[in-house]
């Protein structure tokens, strides 16, 4: 027999010592506590599951479906206060002119006005339908036409017009400006050239027919061009009395 | 759950929350581990301690379990982490008890079960055995009692106490060696 078996043979007939009842009802009843929290900890979980996840999904659901029907009615209430504000824009193109006419007359002045307001219609710049009422959004200040209309139009339009197209505009500015007096012939002249100069780049957004200028009347009466040149003027004695740009 | 179940298909009942598992499995190694750990701590209110523990850790971390590792190696595994842990607390091994204390303490207050069967030879013997296991360097005596208490194989005491097995081979050597001294010693 080794060393060892000896030594092994002699461990061996120590007592062998066992916890005792009350330890082993204490292990137990540790054991068990555990178990009952983790399985409380479970169900809690599960709980707070069953309840969060309907819950959000609820509650996503019905804000898509507020917003979806809410964005038409946002659209219905800006279309319908459109033409107010129009009234006292004029038009689109007025309002380029204006803006070029204003940056002409005052070129110190930065680019981007901070403190204008949105600009009125594209859709995809409406204001959040929900939070902006209709009437802030269509309503301008009671301020005369050409500034605000100037000012609502300028942070959409500058970023389109190139040089070529903000110089017909200023052309067509001036023209307006200077044609009340102006004998018929010279005026159809201008307007020939500035059409073919709209022609020849395109217009600002995208505006040119293709076609060549129509006729331009210089007899007495009412007279109007169709577009991208929506003008209409008045002849009395072969000289122009009023010009403006039709809607 | 029948009582010849396996560790490792109790242990997975348990892992599912079968309480009546977990009672067999502590029904297995209730008194092994109890003698380890006293043994191992040289006193039986530290041991004590340590056994509610080991099975509260067992309990808590039973889904680490996997069926690939057996259940006594994982259950020693534990209970070697907290014998760490609570060396750490004490500052100190508490390995060396004065003979007089231990032989004073086995004649005068013997546990039940000596005091039920033992004859004074048998206290006698009992005291030197603890004497010379508190001996000895804990990483010896943990071998040697993982060795005799649990049964564990020298690869698996290695895998226990986290060391190559030649140094577990090694440990054990030492202990046995030492062992036999001291109790030549003490007769």
């Amino acid at each position: 027999m080794s060393d060892y078996d000896a030594l092994r043979q002699l461990y061996r007939q120590l007592p062998a010592e066992e916890p005792s009842a009350n330890l082993d009802a204490k292990v137990l009843a540790a054991v068990n506590a555990e178990l009952e929290a983790e399985r409380e900890q479970r169900a809690r979980r599960q709980r707070r599951w069953r309840y969060q996840v309907p819950l959000a999904t609820a509650a996503t659901l019905v804000l898509a479906v507020a917003l979806l029907l809410r964005l038409p009615d946002s659209r219905q209430e800006l279309l319908e206060h459109q033409p107010d504000t129009s009234q006292e824009m004029s038009s689109a193109y007025e309002s380029r002119a204006g803006i070029v006419a204003d940056s002409v007359n005052a070129p110190a002045r930065p680019p981007v006005m901070q403190s204008a307001p949105p600009p009125p219609p594209p859709p995809v710049a409406m204001p959040p339908p929900v939070i902006a009422p209709p009437a802030m959004v269509a309503a301008p200040a009671p301020a005369p036409a050409p500034a605000p209309a100037m000012e609502l139009a300028m942070p959409s339009v500058m970023g389109f017009m190139d040089d070529r197209a903000l110089k017909q505009a200023s052309n067509l500015e001036k023209l307006l400006k200077e044609a009340p007096g102006m004998a018929a012939p010279e005026f159809c002249t201008r307007l020939r050239a500035l059409w073919a100069a709209t022609e020849a780049t395109g217009g600002a957004n995208g505006e040119a027919t293709g076609e060549a200028a129509p006729e331009c009347p210089t007899t007495d009466g009412n007279h109007q061009w169709p577009a991208p040149l929506s003008m209409a003027w008045q002849v009395n004695a072969g000289l122009v009395q009023k010009a403006e740009l039709r809607r | 759950m029948s009582g010849d179940a396996t560790d490792e298909a109790l242990m997975l009942a348990f892992q599912g929350g079968d309480a009546r598992a977990f009672e067999q499995l502590y029904a297995r190694y209730r008194g092994t581990l109890y003698r380890f750990l006293v043994r191992q701590c040289g006193n039986a209110a530290d041991g004590e301690e340590l056994y509610q523990d080991v099975w509260v850790t067992l309990a808590r971390q039973r889904e680490r379990w996997e069926p690939r590792a057996t259940l006594k190696t994982f259950l020693y595994r534990i209970a070697h982490t907290r014998l760490l842990d609570h060396y750490r607390r004490s500052r100190r091994h508490r390995g060396f008890l004065e003979l007089a204390e231990v032989e004073e303490a086995a004649l005068e207050d013997p546990s039940p079960a000596v005091r039920a069967e033992a004859s004074w030879e048998q206290a006698a013997l009992q005291a030197a055995w603890q004497h010379c296991l508190a001996a000895l360097p804990p990483p010896q005596r943990e071998a040697f009692l993982l060795r005799e208490e649990s049964g564990l194989e020298l690869p698996q005491v290695a895998q226990v106490v986290g060391v190559a097995i030649e140094a577990a081979k090694s440990r054990l050597r030492y202990a046995v060696n030492k062992l036999r001294l001291c109790l030549e010693g003490q007769r």
